[in-house]
C-alpha cells in the first residue's frame, strides 16, 4: 500500500536545476550562446524536458547538423536518455553534488555504440510502458496491466509527462496492491547498479525465508556477502539498511515501477 | 502504516534532498527562464522596428522632408500619395472631357448632315410629285388626243368609204358613157361610111355620067368637092366646132384634135376688148392659167395663195375657191389634162398639188434649195416636174410623192415645158441664155440653143413644133424643134419684157402669141406672119403672164399690180 502520500509527495516533487550548454566545437555563430537554465523533474526523461532548449540552441548550430539528434554528456559520457533524470544524477553526482547540474549538448557525432536514438517521445512512452509492464509481471504475474485499459495505460504516461501526481498515482496505486492474498508482490522490481554502471537485477522477493518482511540489510547480505559496507543510494538519499523492500518498492519506485538503487 | 526510524530517516532525508536541490534554485531558475524569454522577445521586437525603421528611412529619402521621427514621415507620405492619386484622378478627368467635347463636335457635324440630307430628300420629293403632277396631266391630255385622233380617224375612214362609193359609182358611169361613146363613135362612121358609098356612088355615077378619066383620078385620091362634099365640110366644121365647147376630159376627144390640127385656117378670133377686170390677188399675180376643161381660170400671187375664178356667168367673175397651203409667192400654176389637179410652184422652195374640184392640198412636193420658178404636169396627173432656181429640175411621183429624178442644169430654171402627152422631152429655159432639151431617161441635157438674153419663158406649140421663148432683151424667139433653128423673132420698140418670169404663150391653134409687157400691155402677134396684130393695153403696172383658153380664144393676163383682166368674148 502506498499510504505514505507525504513520502509519495516529497519524492514526485524532487527537481533538479540543469544547466545546458552547448558544446563548444559546434557554435557556428558569432555571438555565444547564453547557457540554458532549467528545473526538470527527477523522475522525467530527458527527451520530455530538452524541447525549449534545443530550440535555443538551433540557433547557434551550423544548418547541416540541426537534423540531427541531440545527445547529453556529463564530462565526456554520454547520458542514456532512458534512465530517469534523478537516478542519471545519483548514478554520476552522487557522491559529490553538484548544483546546478552542468550538461554538454551536442548534435553531431552520436555516439552510435553507447547510446539509443530517441527520434520522438513516443519512443519513450513504449520504452516506459515496457518497463511498467515488466514490472507488473514481476510484481503480479501481469494480471493488473493487463486488466487495466488503454485509457488507464495513457493516462500514466500523461501524468507522467504533465507532472500531475494525482493523476499519475490514481492508476499507479492498483499496480502498488498487494498481489492475491500475499501481502506484497510476487517478487521485488529492482535494479542495482554499481559504480561503474553495470546494471544487476535479480528475482528478489519481499518475503523472507521465514515469512518475514525483508529489510534491506537482509537483501544486501544476500546478493552480495562479500561487501558489508556497501551504501545504497536512491532519489538522492542513502537508504537506512532496515528498510521493508516492499515498503521500499512500494513508495519509493519510480515511475517505471522499478527501484533503481546506485551503490557507492 | 509501518513507522520505524527507517522511515523518519527516508522522510526527513527527502526533505532535506529538496531543500537543498529544488527550492534554493527553484526560484533563480525560473527568474532565469523569464528572463531568458523576454531576451528574446525584445531582441525579435528590436528586430522589426529596425526593419520598419529601414523602410521609413528609405522611403523618405525621395521626399523633401528629412526630419527624424518616423511617425510625421509617414503621414507626410500618406498625404502626397493621396496629393498623388488626385492629380491623376483629375488629368484623367480632363482627358474625358475632352474627349467628350470632341465627341460633342462630330456629333453635332453629323446632325447637320443629316438635316442637309433630309432637306435635300424633301425638296426631290416634292420635285418628284411635281412631276407627277403634270405627267398625269400630260397622259390625260394624250388620251383626249389620241380619242379625238381616232374620232377624227373614224370620220376620215367613214368619208374614204364614201367617196370611194363614189368614185365606184362615178367608174361605173364613166365606163357607160365610154360604151355609150363608143358605140356612138361606131355608128357615126358607119354612117359616115354609108356616106362615103353614098358619095363614091354619086361619083362614079357622076363620072359615067360626065368624065371617065376624072373618075380615075377620084378613086385614087379622095380630094372631096362638089356640093355634096360642100355640105359634108360644113358638117365637119359644125361638128368640130362643137366639138371644140364640149368638155374634152380625156374620153374620146382624139378624133376631135386631129380634125382641129388638120386645119390650121381655124379661124381664131381675136381678143380686142375687156371682157373682165378684176382683182385677183393683194400683192402681185405672178401666173395665170385656164383650166382645160369648164371656163376656169387660176391665179398665183405674190400673197401665198392660188385662186380660182368661174367666167362661166356672163359679165361676171365668181371666185369659185382659194387653194392655200403655200408659204410664199406662187411663181406658176399648171392644171393637168384632166383638170382635176392643179400644180402651184411656190417661192418657199416646194410645189403643191390641189384637187380643184374641192380645193383641198393633196401633195407637197419639196426638195429643191431654191425657189421654185415653173412646175409642170408631166403626161399622166401623176408625175410633176418642177424647175428651180437651185439650177435643178426634179421629177416627181405624185403616187408615191418622192422625187424620183433630178437633173441637173446647171443653171436656174425660169420655165419648162414638156413635149407631147408621155413627156418623154423636156425644154427648159434657163438663166445662162439656154434652153435645154431633156431626154426623161438621162441625166444631161441632150440638145440645147443658145439665145441672146435670159429666158424667162417657154411655150410649146400644140403640134410640138414650134417653141416660144420669151428672152429678156425683149425679143420673142419662135424656134422650130425639127430643124432647132430659130425660125423667127417678135420685137417692138415700146415692148419691154415685164420682169425675168414673164411668161408668153402661144394661141389656142398657134397662130397666135401673146406676151405681156413692161408698160402694162398685151401684144398679139401673129407666128405665121410676124405681124404685130394687137396691143392689148389695160393693166396699170407690167403684165406678167398671159394665157389663152385652150378653146374659146379668151386671154387671160395678170399684171403687178393685183389686176387681172380677161380679153376677148364671153
Amino acid at each position: 500500500m502506498a499510504n505514505d502520500r507525504e513520502v509519495l509527495r516529497e519524492i514526485w516533487d524532487g527537481k533538479l536545476p540543469i544547466c545546458f550548454q552547448l558544446h563548444q566545437e559546434e557554435i557556428m555563430e558569432i555571438q555565444q550562446p547564453d547557457p540554458f537554465y532549467v528545473m526538470v523533474p527527477r523522475l522525467s526523461y530527458f527527451p520530455l524536458v530538452t524541447d525549449k532548449m534545443k530550440r535555443h540552441f538551433l540557433r547557434y548550430i551550423s544548418q547541416e547538423s540541426a537534423d540531427n539528434e541531440m545527445w547529453l554528456d556529463y564530462n565526456g559520457q554520454p547520458l542514456k536518455w532512458h534512465y530517469p533524470i534523478g537516478f542519471l544524477y545519483d548514478l554520476f553526482c552522487g557522491n559529490d553534488p553538484q548544483l546546478p547540474w552542468t550538461l554538454t549538448v551536442h548534435f553531431t557525432k552520436f555516439p552510435e555504440n553507447i547510446l539509443l536514438r530517441c527520434p520522438n517521445k513516443d519512443i519513450v512512452e513504449a520504452h516506459y510502458m515496457s518497463t511498467v509492464k515488466e514490472a507488473d509481471v514481476l510484481k503480479h504475474r501481469g494480471q493488473v496491466m493487463s486488466t487495466m485499459q488503454k485509457k488507464d495505460h495513457n493516462q500514466l504516461w500523461l501524468g507522467l509527462q504533465n507532472d500531475k501526481f494525482d493523476q499519475f498515482w490514481a492508476i499507479n496505486r492498483r499496480l502498488m496492491e498487494s498481489h492475491g492474498d500475499n501481502e506484497g508482490f510476487k517478487h521485488i522490481p529492482i535494479r542495482m547498479y554499481s559504480d561503474d554502471g553495470i546494471c544487476c537485477q535479480r528475482l528478489i522477493s519481499p518475503k523472507n525465508n521465514d515469512g518475514s518482511r525483508k529489510i534491506i540489510q537482509q537483501l544486501l547480505s544476500e546478493l552480495y556477502p562479500d561487501k558489508p559496507e556497501v551504501k545504497l543510494r536512491t532519489h538522492g538519499i542513502l537508504i537506512p539498511l532496515d528498510t521493508p523492500l516492499q515498503w521500499l518498492s512500494e513508495h519509493m519506485s519510480y515511475p517505471d515501477n522499478f527501484l533503481h538503487i546506485c551503490m557507492c | 502504516m509501518e513507522g520505524g526510524d527507517w522511515k523518519n530517516n527516508i522522510i526527513s532525508q527527502l526533505q532535506s534532498r529538496n531543500k537543498r536541490e529544488t527550492i534554493a534554485f527553484q526560484d533563480i531558475i525560473t527568474f532565469q527562464s523569464r528572463l531568458f524569454d523576454n531576451v528574446s522577445t525584445l531582441k525579435n521586437e528590436n528586430l522589426q522596428l529596425t526593419l520598419l525603421n529601414e523602410r521609413i528611412r528609405y522611403s523618405n529619402t525621395e521626399s523633401v522632408l528629412s526630419s527624424g521621427g518616423g511617425v510625421t514621415n509617414e503621414r507626410i507620405q500618406a498625404l502626397e500619395q493621396k496629393i498623388l492619386s488626385q492629380q491623376e484622378e483629375l488629368t484623367s478627368m480632363h482627358r474625358r472631357r475632352g474627349e467628350s467635347a470632341q465627341q460633342i463636335i462630330n456629333l453635332n457635324a453629323r446632325a447637320h448632315d443629316l438635316e442637309k440630307n433630309l432637306q435635300a430628300k424633301d425638296i426631290i420629293i416634292s420635285e418628284n410629285t411635281a412631276l407627277i403632277a403634270s405627267l398625269r396631266a400630260e397622259i390625260q391630255m394624250y388620251e383626249t388626243n389620241m380619242a379625238e385622233l381616232q374620232g377624227l380617224n373614224q370620220v376620215l375612214r367613214d368619208e374614204h368609204q364614201a367617196l370611194q362609193i363614189a368614185f365606184a359609182a362615178i367608174e361605173d358611169k364613166l365606163r357607160k358613157s365610154q360604151d355609150e361613146n363608143r358605140s356612138l363613135v361606131e355608128r357615126l362612121i358607119k354612117y359616115k361610111a354609108k356616106d362615103a358609098d353614098k358619095m363614091n356612088e354619086e361619083n362614079e355615077h357622076f363620072l359615067k355620067s360626065s368624065n371617065p378619066t376624072a373618075f380615075f383620078i377620084n378613086t385614087f385620091g379622095r380630094v372631096s368637092f362638089g356640093k355634096k362634099s360642100d355640105k359634108v365640110r360644113k358638117e365637119l366644121e359644125e361638128a368640130a366646132r362643137e366639138g371644140g365647147s364640149r368638155s374634152s376630159g380625156g374620153s374620146g376627144g382624139s378624133t376631135d384634135d386631129k380634125i382641129m390640127d388638120s386645119l390650121p385656117y381655124y379661124a381664131t378670133s381675136l381678143p380686142t376688148k375687156v371682157a373682165l377686170r378684176f382683182d385677183a390677188h393683194d400683192g402681185e399675180v405672178n401666173a395665170v392659167k385656164w383650166s382645160p376643161t369648164d371656163r376656169l381660170v387660176a391665179t398665183g400671187g405674190a400673197d401665198r395663195k392660188v385662186k380660182l375664178w368661174d367666167v362661166s356667168k356672163p359679165g361676171l367673175i365668181e371666185n369659185k375657191g382659194t387653194l392655200v397651203g403655200s408659204n410664199a409667192g406662187v411663181m406658176s400654176v399648171d392644171f393637168d389634162a384632166t383638170g382635176v389637179y392643179i400644180v402651184g410652184a411656190s417661192n418657199d422652195f416646194a410645189s403643191r398639188v390641189w384637187t380643184v374640184g374641192d380645193q383641198r392640198l393633196r401633195h407637197t412636193l419639196t426638195g429643191h434649195s431654191g425657189k421654185v420658178m415653173a412646175a409642170k404636169f408631166l403626161g399622166e396627173p401623176t408625175k410633176v416636174i418642177t424647175g428651180s432656181h437651185d439650177r435643178t429640175l426634179k421629177i416627181w411621183d405624185l403616187r408615191s410623192r418622192m422625187c424620183t429624178e433630178t437633173k441637173f442644169a446647171g443653171s436656174s430654171c425660169n420655165d419648162l415645158v414638156t413635149s407631147d402627152g408621155a413627156g418623154s422631152t423636156i425644154i427648159s429655159g434657163h438663166f445662162d441664155k439656154r434652153i435645154r432639151f431633156w431626154d426623161i431617161r438621162t441625166e444631161m441635157s441632150a440638145n440645147h440653143i443658145m439665145l441672146q438674153g435670159k429666158v424667162t419663158s417657154l411655150d410649146l406649140s400644140r403640134d410640138s413644133n414650134y417653141l416660144l421663148a420669151c428672152v429678156r432683151d425683149d425679143t420673142i424667139q419662135l424656134i422650130d424643134l425639127r430643124m432647132n433653128t430659130i425660125v423667127r423673132s417678135f420685137s417692138h420698140e415700146s415692148f419691154k419684157v415685164g420682169c425675168d418670169w414673164s411668161r408668153a404663150a402661144f394661141g389656142p391653134v398657134g397662130r397666135l402669141l401673146a406676151v405681156g409687157a413692161a408698160d402694162g400691155a398685151a401684144y398679139v402677134w401673129n407666128t405665121h406672119s410676124g405681124r404685130l396684130e394687137a396691143v392689148l393695153k389695160d393693166h396699170t403696172s407690167a403684165v406678167t403672164a398671159v394665157s389663152w383658153h385652150p378653146q374659146s380664144g379668151l386671154l387671160a393676163s395678170v399684171d403687178r399690180g393685183k389686176r387681172a383682166v380677161i380679153w376677148g368674148d364671153l
